[in-house]
């Protein structure tokens, strides 16, 4: 009798946590990426894991053995939340890289919106439209190069999480500390165009100190405070100018 | 051959029941909060919500259920 239920709870699970993965997929993406299978591992993990756990504590817990009832909450409790774990962690590390992932929080819709327009000056424009950063445009410049960097990004991106919840960053937002040069030589230092210009090859020892800024004689990177309105972008973005633009 | 009596045999504490049903109902909760994240996509609430209280949840049910397996084992004096 009570192999009877593991084996019907089993596959109950199976078809539960079969049927989370092709329902996600088909609604949202038409190419499935690495990481759409690692996402959808843990929706399949998660759905799974509160299914079990349901059954196992609240619907099946009197009759079954006291082995059986400790190994499923064993899988229920530590092997699936940890497929879960490794999945979100996974998803985050490499889903906070994206544009999208930026223009999830409100105040950054100016920036990503001047960046996807196709008239602005601006070098974070100009980089987009131009296709100069293939993908993931706002981690590439703002991630510090080096062994921390991606740490050193990570830890910024929570602060800046924190910052927007706890509503507690001001508006404009403002740029607080120095921007590396380190960030824009590591892609143009040794390039044809770079070494061209006289000036780079005389100031390059004060750009690596970060004593002159490249955005000194190259910026704005972004709109200004003043430029920022969410209302002139969006309808910027309406005009069909956002987006999809480059190698132009 | 014991792990496969029935579990209605077995006289586990109330301390020991409790601190599985916690353990349980925090990974429920826990699992819950991931899989609002990972199916919401990238949000600020979801982000928040999936690794900032999601994941410390399934820790805490951990946790909670090695130590109520050490406290089961330890009455049964197998520990």
């Amino acid at each position: 009798m009570a192999r009877t239920h593991q084996q019907s709870l089993i596959a109950f699970l199976t078809v539960a946590s079969l049927w989370a993965v092709p329902a996600w997929a088909a609604g949202a993406h038409d190419v499935v990426s690495s990481e759409d299978i690692i996402r959808s591992i843990g929706i399949a993990a998660s759905v799974a894991g509160i299914l079990l756990l349901i059954l196992v504590q609240y619907v099946y817990r009197e009759r079954l053995p006291h082995g059986t009832y400790h190994r499923l909450l064993l899988v229920g409790v530590f092997l699936l939340p940890l497929a879960a774990t490794w999945s979100t962690t996974a998803t985050v590390m490499e889903g906070t890289k994206s544009v999208q992932a930026c223009r999830s929080c409100h105040v950054m819709h100016p920036f990503v919106n001047d960046m996807t327009s196709a008239s602005s000056p601006t070098l974070a424009a100009r980089h987009y439209r131009n296709n100069w950063i293939a993908k993931d445009q706002c981690y590439a410049c703002h991630v510090t190069y080096g062994a921390t960097g991606t740490l050193a990004g990570k830890r910024d991106g929570f602060r800046h999480w924190l910052h927007y919840v706890t509503n507690t960053y001001p508006d404009p937002i403002q740029y607080v500390g120095s921007y590396a040069n380190s960030n824009c030589l590591s892609c143009h230092q040794g390039t044809e165009k770079w070494e061209r210009v006289k000036s780079h090859q005389t100031l390059v020892g004060e750009l690596w100190a970060d004593r002159i800024a490249c955005i000194t004689c190259h910026g704005p990177p972004h709109p200004l405070p003043r430029e920022r309105t969410v209302a002139v972008a969006s309808r910027d973005a309406s005009r069909g100018t956002a987006g999809g633009l480059h190698g132009q | 051959m014991d792990s496969d009596k029935p579990r209605a045999s077995y006289q586990t504490s109330t301390w020991v029941t409790r601190q599985l049903t916690l353990a349980v109902n925090c990974a429920i909760v826990g699992l819950a909060c991931i899989l609002l994240f990972l199916w919401h996509e990238f949000g600020a609430w979801t982000i928040g919500l999936g690794t900032f209280v999601g994941i410390p949840l399934l820790g805490v049910a951990v946790l909670l259920y090695i130590g109520a397996v050490i406290t089961d084992l330890k009455t049964r004096n197998a520990l």
